[in-house]
């Protein structure tokens, strides 16, 4: 018995809930529920929310989490967080208590507004940094094959688990913006306790008032959030993104690059986009119809996606969702020699592909709608030759 | 009036009126002739005719009818036949092999498949692995997987195994009408020069490729329109000066056995109906024409000159038609994923690629399949079987179904349910499918 108290004292909540989402963010289909603990963070899906303006009904989650932080100081870090985690327990000091560490400004709750009054002004700036994604990317990063910029974005958790070595705790106390936000979230609690005239068992000393900076935080943010899209937008090129993705500009700032979408994907067409000309878009996930289409059955990467990059939509409205445009070169196509074949019209779930008889020639020909056709990918997938050429649309 | 003019108009009168009552006795013995048809309209107020009721002789009883000579057609018939089943065959044309042979169709496809293991391998064997046997043997087939085959050559080597099988053949004979009792085929009426015949069976098989005999016999089924084509040969490809013509694109299609012999293939016009006589007809003329103006095309392009039309293809290319409403519709997913059948007939393979679950697979990764005798049994009629390219099955697998090699699979397949359920003396849909199995392996069918 004696031994299995001993357990138990070592099993610490976060410990389980860490396993799991290590699980879950295995670059593994899992269905709906891949890299599910994303929907447990309030920052991601705070920002989510406010960026694209629409919630769904898993963001119910982050709200009810949202909701414990008023009333449990730093719930996420203590029972939830895996980054924070694997951080606690890849230390060799408990706490660097050097000078620098102690004046080293409580940055997170400043981080938390900026990028949350940036996401209410359409840019979530540092949705990227929340903790669930970046321990969720870690994994996901090895669903592609390794590239320059995959370990690049590879090494994120790595460097911060070597910061922490080097600054044990700094991170988690004053730089995370979820651990910040929290801190906020609890003491707007403590000031309302206090107006109220209730006074806890241990009275909280206020030290100063952080509104002028908050505030500060706050506007900086707003102004970047309006700013920085109209700075990025001359750069952006033509990819072809999954279908109800935000526009581009508000897509490589939204999307945490957790690959959920690239790894609940049932054809496998999602891959990380590694465009080393356009670093703003790196890791996000890009359309390649080189092993299949995207499934006219299927919304798994907006069912997914935690951050509202790729939004939720519904099958029937899959044929009103563009992605790109199917163009056909006819030099090599194999009704030009009169080989059987009909696979592009055989393939096209939407009916785009219509055989037409050619006027030169004693056959026919396949035609694209281009009012039908959505861009799955299935004719360019399926042609033997590679006469069909899927175009990405030029992306503002 | 003088007595003599009297009688002499008296004696024109009678005769007048005498004729006059014998040609209305003639005419209305041809209204009323039992064998002439009258005009009616029928509910759709399209214009009829009743056919008269007329005694029909019975040519010939037998155990297995097998309606339509193509590749299904002929390995039924040589299978049931060699398991010694009294067998005979109708075929509407001069020659075995339909579109394989006459349709100029010539690549049989789908020959090879990857096993569980990844291994890329041959799959059709038994009496069509037979033809493709021979045909090789006698040098009059190009390539080890989906060969390519000399399509006189093939109507001999087919000509050849139905009479050492014994098969009672029936050249040029086009089969009409079912003879049923009940929801029980008995036979089939067919038409040819020695008039109209009725052939008795215990079992008949449907391999008429369009499902004429199931569509007949009141059978549901799916209609599908498809390209309609026609294939034409060259001669004298050989001679063509690749020096003069050099990269100039010609539509001279793809060798033969026969040296300088090419066949051309032709898509044709799309969503086709296929069962519409007014739609082959315009198609066949309209092709013909369209085959002889691409023939003169290459004739007047220097370096060519040499070239001619060798022939156009006997039987227009119709893809497909019906398609039978069977106990078991085969699909897609049970193509792609080695799904495995007790009542397994044959194992076909692939040619094409296909797309599954939003991926792409290739010819050379495609998996081998298996083809269940309850795709085909028919619903509702007793003892007909269906083989050839009108069994049961989804749309999205026409391109695997409607080709030479699952046609000579299926065919085998029916032929040999049908001799074990006549050798049973039971319903086609109840012969014991491991007699059955036992069978199709003696006569080297590979089952999987």
């Amino acid at each position: 018995m004696a031994r299995i108290g001993q357990w138990s004292d070592k099993i610490s909540i976060r410990g389980i809930v860490t396993s799991i989402t290590f699980l879950l963010a295995l670059p593994v289909n899992l269905g709906i529920i891949t890299g599910f603990a994303l929907w447990f963070s309030p920052f991601i899906i705070l920002n989510s929310v406010l960026a694209v303006r629409t919630i769904v009904p898993l963001n119910i989650i982050g709200i009810i989490v949202l909701i414990i932080f008023f009333f449990r100081k730093r719930f996420y870090c203590r029972y939830i967080c895996p980054t924070g985690f694997c951080l606690d327990n890849l230390k060799f000091k408990n706490k660097a208590d050097t000078s620098f560490m102690r004046h080293f400004p409580d940055i997170g709750g400043w981080l938390a507004l900026f990028s949350v009054a940036g996401a209410a002004a359409g840019l979530p700036i540092l949705i990227l940094v929340d903790p669930a994604a970046i321990f969720t990317s870690f994994f996901s990063s090895f669903a592609g094959k390794p590239v320059l910029v995959t370990v690049l974005s590879l090494s994120f958790l790595p460097i911060l688990l070597i910061f922490n070595i080097l600054l044990p705790g700094l991170w988690c106390s004053k730089i995370c913006p979820l651990g910040g936000f929290q801190d906020i979230l609890y003491k707007v609690r403590e000031l309302y306790n206090l107006r109220r005239g209730h006074t806890d068992s241990r009275p909280i000393k206020i030290e100063y008032s952080p509104a002028r900076r908050y505030f500060i935080a706050t506007g900086t943010g707003i102004l970047a959030g309006l700013i920085i899209p109209s700075l990025v937008r001359g750069k952006a090129g033509r990819r072809i993104r999954p279908p109800a993705s935000v526009e581009n500009s508000k897509f490589n700032t939204l999307c945490i690059r957790c690959g959920n979408c690239i790894k609940a994907c049932p054809a496998n067409i999602l891959k990380h986009s590694s465009d080393t000309s356009e670093i703003l878009s790196w890791m996000t996930p890009e359309v390649s119809f080189t092993e299949g289409y995207c499934l006219e059955s299927c919304n798994r990467c907006g069912q997914v996606c935690p951050s509202g990059s790729i939004q939720h939509f519904s099958l029937a409205s899959k044929s009103d969702l563009f992605m790109a445009t199917a163009i056909i070169e006819y030099g090599n196509c194999l009704l030009l020699q009169n080989r059987e074949c009909d696979r592009c019209k055989a393939a096209c779930p939407y009916s785009a592909v219509k055989m037409i008889p050619s006027e030169e020639f004693s056959s026919v020909l396949p035609a694209i709608n281009t009012s039908k056709c959505v861009g799955c990918g299935a004719c360019a997938v399926i042609c033997p030759t590679g006469t069909i050429k899927m175009q990405a649309p030029v992306l503002d | 009036m003088k007595r003599r003019d009297f009688i002499t108009r008296c004696i024109i009168a009678g005769t007048a009126a005498g004729m006059g009552f014998s040609c209305k006795q003639v005419s209305g013995k041809r209204g009323t002739g039992k064998n002439n048809p009258q005009v009616q309209y029928s509910s759709s107020g399209m214009k009829t005719i009743t056919e008269p009721a007329s005694e029909i002789p019975v040519y010939e009883e037998c155990d297995v009818l097998v309606i339509g000579g193509g590749p299904a057609g002929t390995a039924a018939a040589i299978s049931a036949s060699r398991a010694g089943a009294r067998t005979c065959l109708v075929e509407r044309y001069n020659h075995l092999g339909g579109l394989w042979t006459g349709g100029l169709v010539l690549p049989l496809l789908s020959t090879h498949a990857v096993d569980k293991r990844g291994i890329r391998k041959q799959v059709i064997h038994g009496v069509g692995g037979e033809m493709a046997e021979r045909l090789r043997s006698l040098g009059m087939s190009i390539q080890e997987i989906n060969p390519v085959i000399d399509p006189e050559a093939a109507k001999y080597v087919l000509d050849e195994m139905i009479s050492e099988a014994g098969v009672t053949l029936y050249y040029h004979t086009w089969a009409s009408n079912v003879i049923m009792d009940g929801n029980t085929i008995k036979g089939v009426i067919v038409d040819n020069k020695s008039g109209r015949m009725a052939l008795l069976a215990r079992i008949v098989i449907d391999c008429t490729g369009d499902g004429d005999i199931f569509h007949l016999a009141g059978e549901n089924y799916d209609k599908m329109n498809y390209h309609i084509g026609l294939v034409h040969r060259l001669g004298n490809v050989d001679k063509i000066n690749h020096d003069i013509v050099k990269d100039k694109k010609l539509n001279i299609g793809g060798p033969t056995p026969i040296s300088g012999v090419n066949w051309v293939n032709m898509n044709g016009l799309d969503d086709q109906d296929g069962t519409d006589i007014r739609t082959l007809s315009k198609l066949q003329s309209e092709y013909r024409k369209e085959i002889w103006e691409s023939v003169s095309r290459i004739r007047s392009t220097p370096g060519c000159e040499d070239v001619f039309l060798l022939d156009t293809a006997s039987q227009i290319g119709v893809r497909m038609s019906r398609i039978l409403e069977g106990e078991y519709r085969l699909t897609l997913e049970d193509t792609m994923t080695f799904k495995s059948f007790n009542d397994v007939i044959g194992v076909s393979g692939a040619w094409t690629t296909m797309l599954f679950k939003g991926k792409k697979v290739t010819p050379e990764a495609r998996p081998l399949w298996q083809i269940p005798l309850r795709s085909l049994v028919p619903r509702i009629t007793e003892n007909l079987l269906v083989a050839g390219r009108c069994f049961c099955f989804e749309r999205s697998l026409v391109e695997d179904t409607r080709i030479i090699g699952t046609c000579l699979v299926t065919g085998h397949g029916a032929g040999a349910a049908a001799a074990v359920a006549v050798k049973e003396n039971v319903p086609a849909r109840k012969a014991t499918i491991n007699k059955v199995k036992k069978l199709l392996l003696e006569q080297g069918a590979w089952l999987g």
